[in-house]
């Protein structure tokens, strides 16, 4: 689909700087990888056969010495500043097709689609639930910071999906993934409580404009309408099977306040607090707090805005929500 | 799509077939759980599976054996995941094989080729640099066959 920026136009109030904007949205992304460090060991090897370095104690990612790999091939790229062990690309053109993605030593994800996880904190041990999880990058990033110690439950409702998932898995080698195919808004309340829960819902998509993929979003004026219903059907779901004192992080890759900060004030109530968070080396925009005449909650000022020009990536609204602990 | 419920067993009997068909250098199973599913499906992970008492369950940690046949079977993922230090029912594969192994072709073993002296019959794990890549099946003849998975099959990989 062409870039529509008239698709955009409505939200030229909140954004600082609309040139910069609409100039961002124009070029293409740049191919991010992050290394696994399950995988350190077959790198090592590989690398060791090779004649490139290896030792992998002096590498806790594994990302130097994948980039060494990488780089031999003629592969130039930049550190992630923000994400160890993260890189991006500018030329790169089937990284998916190398011996090192067959097995599982990086995985390739969107900039931005990496912050979610980080805002999570896992922590080993936890019951976590991932709750609209395909194709598995934020699960794998999950897994891997808790160190395969405690569970994630990834879910994903489309059949399709969820064997996209479960490859992902299987090839990044993570060990303490169980994977449902429930829908999530029916998902058994059984199953928890949870520490912790991601819902990455389902979202009309506009951050992925620059992947050449345009928003099927069109400008809808009401509440309600569109994907927010689902959203928060799905986000009233989570909170029920969230532990007292958890966290969740709801996030899309779309820009509209319908689909973000306006469903965070319908679905939730005083028991949840909207928490501020940042990443040293991402330029993160506030939330908004009024929308289409409405007043929010005022907390709602906590959500973090991540624009395609604010830090040259896709577009993403992260939110982390702490749960009250029970009376 | 028959849904069956994933339980937590005893891993012992897999681990040991694991470790006589293998021989690795060390326990790859160590503080490593093992669930099935079913009759056929063994799998191998470190999650807790207690509260997910629903059967729509789909898969946990790495899909590991087959057990459903008259000989059981590894899995691509299984080997790649814990067969990386084998010492035997392993083929080693030099560069131009392995990008046919990979995608999905068999791979031609000469009659006087030294590396069949050692090779047991039936299903077998390959590897690349010392890496472990995937799972074939021998029987003696000149032809290895490729058992990668075919939405994983990449022709012309990147090496």
């Amino acid at each position: 689909m062409a870039f529509k920026i008239d698709n955009f136009r409505h939200y030229v109030d909140l954004i600082d700087d609309w040139d910069a904007f609409v100039d961002a949205c124009k070029r293409p992304l740049p191919v991010v990888i992050w290394a696994n460090p399950l995988r350190r060991e077959v790198l090592g090897r590989l690398n060791h056969a090779d004649g490139l370095p290896f030792s992998i104690e002096e590498d806790q990612t594994g990302g130097d010495f994948l980039v060494a790999r990488l780089r031999a091939r003629g592969y130039e790229c930049e550190e992630v500043s923000w994400y160890p062990g993260a890189y991006k690309f500018l030329d790169f053109p089937k990284p998916g097709r190398t011996l090192e993605h067959l097995l599982g030593i990086y995985h390739v994800q969107e900039e931005v689609s990496l912050i979610p996880s980080v805002v999570l904190t896992p922590r080993p041990g936890e019951l976590i639930l991932d709750m609209c999880a395909a194709p598995g990058g934020k699960t794998a990033q999950i897994s891997v910071a808790m160190a395969s110690e405690g569970t994630v439950v990834a879910n994903d409702v489309r059949i399709d999906r969820l064997r996209a998932l479960r490859s992902n898995c299987e090839r990044l080698g993570l060990l303490n993934v169980a994977m449902t195919g429930h829908d999530g808004t029916r998902y058994p309340l059984d199953d928890g409580p949870f520490d912790a829960i991601l819902l990455d819902v389902p979202c009309s998509c506009e951050g992925n404009i620059r992947r050449g993929i345009g928003a099927d979003y069109e400008p809808q004026g009401t509440f309600l309408t569109g994907r927010s219903g689902l959203q928060a059907t799905l986000l009233g779901r989570a909170w029920k099977m969230l532990a007292p004192g958890g966290r969740l992080v709801y996030s899309t890759c779309t820009f509209a306040p319908e689909e973000n900060e306006m469903v965070l004030d319908y679905s939730l109530r005083d028991d949840a607090h909207i928490q501020p968070f940042h990443i040293s080396g991402l330029t993160a925009s506030p939330g908004v707090t009024t929308w289409l005449g409405r007043e929010l909650r005022p907390d709602c000022a906590n959500v973090s805005r991540f624009w395609p020009h604010s830090n040259d990536t896709g577009g993403f609204t992260v939110a982390l929500v702490r749960k009250d602990v029970a009376n | 799509m028959k849904h069956l419920p994933f339980i937590e067993i005893d891993g012992e009997p897999y681990a040991r077939w694991w470790r006589d068909r293998f021989d690795p250098v060390n326990d790859p199973f160590l503080r490593m759980r093992f669930y099935q599913r079913g009759r056929a499906k063994v799998w191998v992970g470190t999650a807790g599976i207690a509260n997910l008492r629903s059967t729509r369950t789909d898969a946990v940690g790495i899909h590991l054996l087959r057990i459903g046949g008259r000989f059981w079977k590894p899995t691509s993922a299984g080997i790649v995941a814990f067969g990386g230090s084998a010492r035997a029912s392993v083929i080693d594969l030099d560069r131009h094989e392995t990008v046919k192994f990979l995608a999905g072709e068999d791979v031609r073993l000469a009659k006087d080729d030294v590396r069949r002296e050692v090779l047991p019959r039936g299903f077998i794990a390959v590897r690349y640099h010392g890496v472990a890549i995937g799972c074939a099946e021998w029987h003696g003849g000149e032809v290895v066959t490729s058992l990668i998975p075919k939405n994983q099959r990449i022709k012309k990989i990147d090496l």
